[in-house]
């Protein structure tokens, strides 16, 4: 692979295509300009329900995408097989990854979300992780002692479960963490 | 059209430029799967944004701290900017003068600069408010986001500069030519993902 | 305080006189710190003692100009990949003598052992780091650096700097992973730090730090070399190398390199987040504030779940070469393997969240994904046969390389079965976070990747060196693997059943102690496993005269990596080959057209060697350095290092450097001078004194795949 040592062109270019590279990144402008336009013009005038209007904003993001790729990236059919190929592809993962972590991230907060505190905001992480223990013990007393004992899942003090240090309050006979028999002592 | 096949993404030279046009495939083709990697990196912080929207600990959200008159302001300011950049690889490929080229490279850089600058502005008035990242879960997420895309910006905008300084140095050669495409490439992919967070963070938070 | 000052004001950072492993001993010589004290002095001293002589025999021998010259500025895929396996082989060792500690420390651990809690987990924290991203990871990287562009007929990679750019940023990695030894304490947090633990509430030392920047370098080195492989593959493939013809070994890599591809972002992104918590007080993963733990284990396993088909791929494809050469007879199902590779490839991606059923998500997303798990085994399952089908009626030949072969099939399969176990959620919740899943991973990992990686290594061998190794002490070595994994591993399924906890110091259960007995004598065979493997090394050197292979073919190999001399010229082949077929080399050999001069020679352009690399790996390490242990002024003098030397890159011009025509006729036409003069040899004698390098090609027909 030798390369051209000066700046010297090796055959004269051809000009005749010009207008049509101008006229793609100039339809690509006005397209997406318009998009744009159009979007923002939605939202600051709350023009539609919220749900119509995400969807909507969503459907012209993705168009305006697409305007990108095709009149900036060149990106089409006439291309070497591999390059659409690749994008295609990481698409598909990038859909199964999102759409992977938004439905797993859900289910985990619909499940497993911590008590709102009953004192401020205002704590400092190490503050919240030492009194969440003492949260749980204070929620506790309110259970009457002849009611059907608490799922395991509802002792939320800490939101991992797999922590070795497992809160010692909250678990009545009919609900025990799965502690396996030869656990060290820490 | 009577084009041949594209050999990679992105405005192609064509066989005029001799030997640079075919480097260029390899070249290219290499930067466009980099480019992929960087996609899904960005797929995972807005995923991580998407999913942290609830966890704002009691501290400011969307309505709080955005500010739609200057995010539609950067959206224009970076459109421009893939504009113009179009135009610089235009005079690459078709050979106007080399003061035509850097003086487009040179308008990008303004626009991409005027860009960073409202956009720290921003932030800066957003912490002010009390919405800085260490306030909350959904904050640091956004400052993960948006700070992201403005580091490659700033990226592309350094780049930029040393690309002028080479054309300074060698004139347009055969690595200048392969660093504006790939550089192209970028800028575009720069404003693909200004899309997604302007749909997706600033006017999905604002409705 | 001005930023200056601010910077200056702590010129060592956190580093302190009580970041030195003997310090506490010497403060507070309990029982206890006596012992840690003293192995955690000797493991800093084998460092330092080490990198000393290293140096002194560097120096004695003069030998600065050739290492820097030769290998560490080199552009060669050749070289990188040597020095690729080489870093792993030390890697190995180091995490080879952590995991017999680890053994013997439970071995005792009924009364309480001799190791203290933090001791043992740093220990199985470093045991996996290095395993998993410094012995495996680089040692894949360098095989596939090797072959693959010798398989495809291609004179090296696309991108040559960046590829020794990626080797310096592993060997980074590995460096602070090793200075974790000497100067303060790695993490104990396991090989995928979940917070809250390495949060900075609860870890504000160094040793998180460590694990994130080790895995930063790590991790932005293997992303570049999957960009690096995946754009070989497409662009550089010889003439008539169509895909459908390219080796299983190439497929492997191509599929391993996309995955590296797609895999990296995740945890580029998990760790990131984590230093943005402990550094700037962000709250992604804290307890509290909106943090959310679970962000880091679903973004840590989208990596984390490829990563293991990153690292078991490739081992794949040295099976396939291995499994077809040592058969005498070409690879069966060469379409269903290649859609195999491709399935897991992409099916790879859709199974993470079985690395923590147990973490609270409904039963539909387990099931789904346990489904899901339990479908990928099927594609192994098709490749598993094909290897079968492949030595079926074959004449097969019991070299070092089938051994392992082998010996992966029998065991492999049972360590693939025990994941379709652990694929079901409801038993995963019973043996969740015992040693079955353990137990599990080792059998996967052991004679997956590692046997295979060993086999890659004697295979591969003598067409990078010239020379055989030493049957003998191969086979020892093949036998104490395969006997000290089963021994080492198989009674913890029992013990994970029997309820024992992963990463136990210690445990309180008499029942447990003959399984630890065991498997402690299992981690002693591994030890000699790995010393015969470095005896065998020493002694191949020592008779390699007696082993040569100068014309390059010592096995009939079948494809075009064999058809050069051993070891190959810089620039690979004199003229390009031209492919009609699969298994090209054997095809040629079959035509009577191997060993022909070429029609024309022609000057060859070369990478040029570059200095990019090794100063990447000097900043790299130095920024890591000094973000772990917060010296901040050279944080910034590493990072503005950084963009410098990328910016000065941007201004090279002369990259190439030309092998003249003339030089590359005489290196051809002296070696087919030494392979017309070499006698060839039966596959009988291939193990002899008298295989010179020059196959009689044989082959079983079999059925036409």
């Amino acid at each position: 692979m030798s390369q051209p040592h000066s700046q010297a062109h090796p055959a004269p270019v051809d000009r005749s295509e010009e207008g049509q590279d101008f006229a793609s990144y100039l339809w690509g402008f006005v397209l997406a300009l318009t998009l744009t336009l159009a979007v923002f013009a939605l939202v600051h005038w709350h023009a539609t329900a919220r749900v119509a209007l995400l969807i909507t904003l969503g459907l012209l993001g993705l168009l305006q995408v697409i305007v990108h790729f095709h009149f900036f990236l060149h990106i089409g059919f006439r291309h070497k097989r591999e390059d659409l190929q690749l994008l295609l592809f990481s698409g598909l993962l990038l859909l199964i990854m999102v759409a992977g972590t938004v439905w797993i991230m859900a289910s985990l907060g619909r499940r497993m979300t911590v008590p709102a505190a009953p004192a401020s905001a205002s704590r400092s992480a190490l503050e919240d992780a030492e009194a969440a223990p003492e949260l749980a013990m204070r929620a506790r007393p309110a259970t009457p002692v002849t009611s059907p004992p608490a799922p395991c899942d509802v002792d939320r003090s800490q939101t991992d479960p797999a922590s070795v240090r497992a809160p010692r309050v909250a678990h009545t006979a009919a609900c025990r963490p799965a502690a396996a028999p030869g656990a060290p002592a820490r | 059209m009577s084009q041949p096949v594209a050999r990679h993404p992105g405005l192609n030279l064509g066989g005029a430029h001799g030997s640079t046009d075919a480097a260029a495939e390899r070249l290219m083709f290499g930067f466009w799967v980099f480019l992929m990697s960087d996609a899904i990196l960005f797929g995972m912080v807005f995923a991580s944004y998407v999913t942290s929207l609830d966890a704002r600990a009691g501290g400011p959200g969307p309505h709080d701290l955005y500010d739609i008159r200057s995010v539609f302001i950067e959206t224009l300011l970076l459109l421009c900017s893939s504009f113009t950049f179009g135009m610089a690889s235009l005079a690459l490929k078709y050979q106007h003068s080399t003061r035509r080229l850097v003086g487009w490279l040179g308008v990008t850089l303004l626009l991409g600069m005027g860009f960073l600058g409202l956009e720290i502005h921003d932030f800066l008035s957003m912490i002010a408010k009390g919405g800085s990242a260490s306030r909350s879960g959904f904050l640091s997420a956004f400052f993960d986001l948006v700070p992201l895309h403005g580091a490659h910006v700033t990226a592309g905008c350094i780049w930029l500069v040393c690309l002028v300084a080479q054309i300074a140095r060698f004139g347009v050669d055969h690595w200048v030519k392969l660093g504006i495409l790939r550089l192209a490439l970028f800028w575009h992919f720069l404003d693909i993902i200004w899309i997604a967070i302007f749909s997706v963070v600033y006017l999905a938070g604002l409705t | 305080m001005s930023l200056v000052a601010a910077l200056i004001a702590h010129p060592l950072g956190r580093l302190s006189l009580q970041s030195l492993p003997f310090w506490q001993m010497l403060q507070d010589p309990s029982k206890d710190n006596l012992i840690n004290g003293c192995i955690a002095t000797t493991a800093a001293a084998i460092v330092v003692i080490g990198a000393v002589v290293l140096v002194a025999l560097i120096t004695r021998y003069r030998k600065w100009r050739v290492l820097w010259s030769e290998w560490l500025t080199s552009a060669d895929h050749k070289k990188i990949g040597i020095m690729y396996v080489v870093l792993a082989l030390v890697m190995l060792a180091r995490a080879l003598i952590e995991a017999w500690l680890m053994r013997a420390q439970q071995a005792f651990g009924l009364h309480g052992g001799f190791l203290s809690p933090e001791h043992f987990s740093e220990l199985f924290s470093t045991h996996g780091t290095i395993m998993i991203f410094f012995m495996a990871m680089p040692f894949l990287t360098g095989l596939i650096n090797y072959v693959m562009p010798l398989q495809i007929g291609a004179r090296d990679v696309s991108f040559p700097v960046l590829n020794s750019v990626s080797l310096g940023l592993t060997a980074a990695g590995a460096a602070l992973v090793m200075i974790s030894l000497v100067v303060g304490k790695f993490s104990t947090g396991g090989w995928f730090g979940y917070p809250p633990y390495t949060e900075a509430s609860f870890n504000p030392g160094e040793g998180p730090d460590y694990w994130i920047w080790a895995l930063t370098l790590s991790s932005l080195g293997s992303t570049f070399t999957g960009i690096n492989f995946a754009v070989t593959i497409y662009k550089e493939r010889a003439p008539g190398m169509w895909l459908r013809r390219m080796p299983l070994f190439t497929w492997t890599a191509l599929c391993t390199s996309i995955l590296m591809i797609f895999a990296m972002p995740p945890l580029t992104v998990a760790t990131a987040q984590l230093a943005l918590d402990r550094y700037l007080h962000f709250h992604f993963f804290t307890n509290g504030m909106g943090g959310n733990l679970m962000h880091f284990a679903n973004l840590f396993w989208l990596f984390g779940h490829p990563e293991v088909y990153i690292l078991i791929l490739p081992a794949f494809g040295v099976y396939s070469e291995v499994v077809s050469t040592f058969s005498t007879k070409a690879l069966f199902g060469y379409r269903s393997l290649v859609l195999a590779t491709m399935g897991i490839a992409v099916l790879s991606f859709t199974v993470w969240l079985h690395h923590f059923f147990t973490m609270g998500q409904n039963v539909d997303i387990n099931a789904y994904f346990g489904i899901a798990s339990m479908l990928i085994g099927i594609p192994t399952g098709v490749k598993v046969y094909d290897w079968m089908w492949t030595m079926f009626r074959g004449r097969v030949r019991f070299t070092v390389p089938m051994i392992y072969s082998i010996g992966f099939i029998l065991l492999f399969v049972l360590g693939g079965m025990s994941g379709i176990i652990l694929a079901n959620p409801s038993v995963d919740y019973q043996v969740h976070n015992t040693v079955f899943l353990v137990a599990h991973f080792h059998n996967v990992a052991v004679p997956g990747v590692l046997f295979g990686m060993i086999a890659g290594y004697h295979f591969w061998f003598p067409k990078a060196f010239g020379f055989r190794l030493d049957e003998r002490w191969g086979k020892l070595s093949a036998w104490c693997w395969i006997w000290g994994f089963m021994l080492a591993f198989f009674p913890l399924y029992g013990l994970g059943l029997e309820g024992l906890p992963r990463r136990s110091v210690a445990y309180t259960e008499r029942a447990y102690v003959p399984m630890e007995i065991v498997a402690f004598i299992g981690a002693f065979l591994v030890i000699a496993a790995l010393a015969a493997l470095l005896v065998q090394l020493w002694v191949s050197v020592r008779d390699r005269d007696r082993n040569r292979v100068t014309a390059g073919d010592p096995w009939d190999g079948r494809s075009l990596e064999w058809a050069t001399s051993a070891p190959p010229p810089e620039y690979n082949f004199a003229q390009l080959p031209v492919v009609t077929e699969r298994d090209a080399f054997t095809v040629a050999k079959e035509q009577g057209t191997a060993y022909r001069a070429a029609r024309r020679y022609v000057d060859i352009e070369v990478p040029r060697h570059s200095a990019l690399g090794p100063i990447i790996a000097a900043v790299g390490f130095a920024a890591a350095f000094g973000l772990t242990w917060h010296i901040w002024w050279l944080v910034l003098a590493a990072t503005l290092a950084l963009i410098g030397a990328m910016i000065v890159r941007g201004f090279a011009r002369d990259l190439e450097k030309s092998i003249p025509a003339w030089q590359v006729q005489a290196e051809q036409e002296a070696w087919l001078q030494s392979v017309a003069a070499t006698a060839s040899v039966t596959r009988a004698q291939e193990a002899s004194a008298a295989n010179r390098g020059l196959a009689r090609h044989e082959e079983i027909a079999g059925v036409i795949p």
